[in-house]
């Protein structure tokens, strides 16, 4: 009970905020509309610095079996 | 999803190579007597480490010493190759991760080839790192 009538209190106070906004902002929202088209610039390098991390695990993995391949075989790689 | 990606290729790594070690073990048996001798033409600067990950010449070698260090970069390919089938990888990747490291830790004095194909005697500073370490 006390759920539902936060949740509708909730809604009209976004409504009533966004009727507001809507026309005073809207010649802003216009102008700088280059600016929100950006918004899909933040997902793509979050995608390639995750790229990046898991290839530098894959090269410290790949570092330390050749370290422990150099290690195990002395006789193939002479000091 | 990283963890869990890493944990596997780990846990295949150490299989790859223990096989690995297990396969190179029956050619390394014969190398014992060879190695003073490698050994020996690497403080010379005869023999050094090169960009490829395996030995190569900075002098005219003599043909018993040639013979050797083929052998030796014949048994470094098979390792390379078979740890890298284990872990994913090409063999070049393994074999430029070992000039990595075998780079770095080339003697005062020995001899070394990066990239350039020019044989270098290291002084006092350390090595330049090929691009790819």
């Amino acid at each position: 009970m006390t759920h539902t009538i936060l949740t509708l209190k909730e809604s009209n106070a976004t409504q009533g905020r966004m009727k507001r906004i809507a026309p005073a902002g809207l010649v802003f929202v216009a102008t700088a509309l280059g600016g929100c088209v950006s918004v899909s610039a933040p997902e793509e390098p979050i995608v390639i610095e995750l790229n990046i991390s898991v290839q530098q695990t894959v090269d410290v993995n790949l570092q330390q079996d050749v370290e422990d391949l150099i290690e195990s075989n002395p006789d193939l790689f002479p000091e | 999803m990283n963890e869990r990606n890493n944990m596997t290729s780990k846990r295949t790594g150490i299989f790859g190579l223990l096989a690995g070690i297990a396969a190179i073990g029956g050619i390394a048996a014969i190398a014992p007597a060879q190695n003073s001798a490698v050994s020996q033409a690497i403080s010379q600067g005869i023999v050094g480490e090169t960009a490829s990950g395996y030995l190569g010449f900075a002098q005219t070698p003599s043909a018993d010493l040639r013979a050797q260090v083929d052998a030796i970069n014949l048994s470094r390919r098979s390792a390379f190759a078979d740890l890298a089938q284990q872990r994913g990888v090409t063999r070049q990747q393994v074999a430029a991760e070992t000039a990595c490291s075998r780079l770095s830790s080339v003697p005062q004095g020995g001899a070394y080839q990066l990239q350039d194909g020019v044989w270098r005697t290291r002084g006092n500073t350390a090595i330049p790192t090929p691009g790819y370490c």
